[in-house]
């Protein structure tokens, strides 16, 4: 133990704040803190081999792993503090469908600063893409098991329980860009392709 | 005012629907309560609904049978897109929805306020006239760029200005204006600020009309970009360039000048202190807060600029606009491919890989089990009353607050003069308590040591008001105490 702690700087706030998460600008005290700081947030973070982005016109800033092309010269390899985590196809499917909301909202929506959707539409949508087995009750039950794993990673909230409705997070467009986008497509082209391929070899079993 | 249009207003407008729904008198008063009187922007849902709950209660003893649905269905019912009344919407740092009046509803309030004329009482014929002309007058010159007109009309000001000068220079008399003259000129201004109040509203909307009509141009992409970049180079802009942008932000920097709110601030203040006004209550509540209300008004208007200013820039941002269209396509990409992988969703190896937070949160952070706590039963069936120690905590308790004893017996016998068996709560209304629930307890008090009739069979609800003004009223039950003439107790 130092005999004497070094000062209290108020950057401390907004960084333990993203170690934990995304600091949106409707915490204005931390969201202002992070922009007075944010050179010095920056330039502490990549100590530690994060990437500090600030979005000022989507009202949030988060961390990310610095990728090995972005680690600067000098730079000895740096353990990884973020770890990336793969979603169930459920789980990436349902993210779909909420990035997607989320879209409309931006293009369409003038009057409300949130995105919420009511659970009964994302239902229908779930249904129509037939992704659970089962009865209604069965259906549903398993969407909901979904959104909560989606809330654990910040992406949805539960915003009122009558009628059930959930806020899609700012977090989630910036969590999957174009690019994780393509890859699922990909990924899902390949799956289409072995279905066929696996259809051809029953039929020709068959035949 | 033309036919067709009248026939369109008529079936379509939310105004006059509100105006002709059964409810409307309680309606307009519920509405003109919350939003108009506390002078309040916006109400959260749950507010609201308290707030509508305890206004259905009190209608329950004025007006049984008015406005018996649920008050969360009437507020689901009055922002509906038939009705329009009110107006729903998330703000960002909002856990729950938010109200606020439409347009349409002040449209309401200015109709009623202009017929039924408040406690103004009057029309203002003579200023509104006045005002005209001088409005009219200033027009002319201040639109023509002729200097001899100019200087004409500034000569003839300072013609007049030095006539009034030479005058009270001789006789020494000052003309003021006539009472009637006064209300009038007051009514007419306040009859513009409480317009104006509602003009917000309509800006607002308005504003919202811009965004979502480029928002509509944008994505249907009717407009070349070319064409709504020409027309918004910078977002802010589509915003403040229509008249009403104009205007507003002009009003903007009128009220949020310190100079001017100052100026204002002092003039309000001496108003106030015009005796012919003295009776204008309503008309003055109005003017005393205008300036902190039309502040606030003009800074949620501002506030809702910006979100949609940024919104516009985003909407018309080169880059993002690619980045926006690649991301439609992918996910109505990903949704096709979905479906047609039908039943077969043998897909657990393919997912989204994304970033989660940092690995910083330790397993110890949680808490470990513990039992919940348990509560011990005490068995009361043998408890014997201990009279001296129930006494004495009693005694502790009710010391708690000084009690006057003497007061309070006093007013005890002041009552028996009065009537021949008066209750407690007889007592508390014709003296009421001033220090909380300790007071009644010692009333209690005094009751048993001065042995008037306790009925502990029958209980009797009372009201408490808060010590000293501040605090809730307090309900109690408590026996019935009947307090009895001395005599007849066997005292005197």
């Amino acid at each position: 133990m130092p005999d004497e702690f070094p000062q209290f700087q108020e950057f401390s706030i907004p960084a333990v704040l993203l170690l934990r998460g995304v600091v949106y600008a409707e915490d204005e005290r931390v969201w202002n803190l992070l922009l007075s700081n944010a050179s010095r947030l920056t330039d502490y973070f990549a100590r530690l081999g994060l990437v500090l982005i600030v979005n000022e016109s989507e009202g949030m800033a988060f961390l990310r792993q610095m990728s090995d092309e972005e680690t600067p010269n000098g730079y000895d390899a740096i353990p990884k503090l973020f770890h990336t985590s793969r979603l169930s196809y459920k789980q990436s499917i349902l993210s779909v469908l909420l990035r997607d909301e989320y879209r409309r909202f931006e293009e369409e929506e003038a009057h409300d600063e949130k995105c919420v959707v009511d659970e009964s539409a994302l239902f229908d949508q779930w249904k129509a893409l037939r992704l659970s087995p089962g009865d209604d009750v069965k259906q549903l039950k398993e969407m909901r098991a979904t959104f909560k794993r989606l809330d654990d990673f910040g992406f949805v909230r539960r915003f009122s329980d009558d009628p059930p409705t959930w806020e899609v997070r700012r977090i989630l467009k910036a969590r999957l860009p174009a690019a994780e986008l393509e890859s699922l497509k990909d990924q899902l082209l390949l799956k289409k392709e072995e279905q066929a391929t696996d259809r051809i070899s029953v039929d020709e079993e068959t035949a | 005012m033309q036919l067709a249009k009248l026939l369109v207003y008529f079936d379509t407008s939310p105004a006059l629907s509100l105006l002709r729904s059964s409810n409307a008198p309680f309606i307009i008063d519920f509405l003109n309560q919350l939003f108009k009187q506390s002078e309040r922007i916006s109400w959260a849902h749950s507010e609201l609904v308290t707030a509508l709950i305890a206004y259905q209660e009190n209608l329950q003893e004025t007006d049984p049978g008015k406005l018996p649905s649920r008050a969360d269905a009437y507020l689901a019912e009055w922002c509906s897109s038939e009705t329009r009344w009110l107006r729903r919407f998330l703000e960002a740092d909002a856990d729950e929805p938010s109200y606020q009046l439409t347009p349409h509803t002040e449209d309401v309030f200015a109709f009623l306020d202009l017929v039924l004329g408040k406690d103004l009482n009057f029309v203002g014929t003579e200023s509104r006239l006045k005002l005209v002309i001088d409005l009219l007058a200033n027009l002319v010159v201040g639109s023509s760029d002729d200097p001899e007109t100019r200087l004409q009309h500034l000569r003839n000001e300072q013609k007049k200005i030095q006539d009034e000068i030479t005058q009270i220079e001789q006789d020494g008399v000052v003309a003021t204006y006539r009472p009637d003259q006064i209300r009038d000129q007051f009514a007419t201004a306040v009859s513009i600020l409480k317009q104006l109040q509602g003009d917000f509203r309509a800006v607002e909307e308005s504003f919202r009309d811009i965004t979502l009509e480029v928002q509509q141009q944008q994505v249907a992409g009717l407009a070349a970009r070319g064409g709504i970049l020409e027309y918004a180079l910078n977002a802010e802009d589509v915003l403040k360039k229509d008249d009403q942008g104009v205007s507003f932000y002009e009003f903007v920097n009128l009220i949020l000048s310190p100079v001017q709110t100052e100026q204002l601030e002092r003039i309000i203040a001496e108003i106030r202190k015009i005796p012919e006004l003295s009776h204008q209550q309503e008309g003055m509540e109005t003017v005393r807060g205008m300036v902190t209300l039309l502040q606030r008004e003009a800074e949620k208007v501002m506030r809702t600029n910006q979100r949609l200013s940024t919104t516009l820039r985003r909407l018309l941002d080169m880059e993002t606009h690619a980045e926006r269209q690649r991301v439609a396509h992918l996910l109505q990409e990903i949704r096709g491919l979905v479906i047609s992988l039908g039943d077969q969703h043998d897909c657990n190896d393919v997912g989204l890989t994304v970033e989660v937070n940092a690995a910083v949160d330790s397993p110890f952070r949680r808490t470990f089990w513990t039992e919940p706590t348990r509560l011990e039963v005490v068995d009361l069936t043998e408890f014997q009353p201990d009279e001296a120690e129930r006494t004495d905590v009693f005694k502790q308790y009710a010391a708690m607050h000084r009690l006057d004893w003497n007061a309070m017996r006093t007013q005890i016998d002041e009552c028996l003069k009065l009537r021949s068996a008066p209750t407690l709560a007889d007592v508390l209304d014709e003296y009421p308590p001033t220090s909380g629930a300790v007071e009644v307890l010692g009333y209690l008090q005094i009751a048993k040591d001065d042995n008037h009739h306790i009925d502990e069979t029958v209980e009797i609800p009372l009201s408490i008001p808060p010590i000293q003004g501040k605090g809730n009223w307090i309900e109690v039950r408590v026996p019935l105490v009947t307090f009895l003439n001395k005599r007849r107790n066997g005292h005197a």
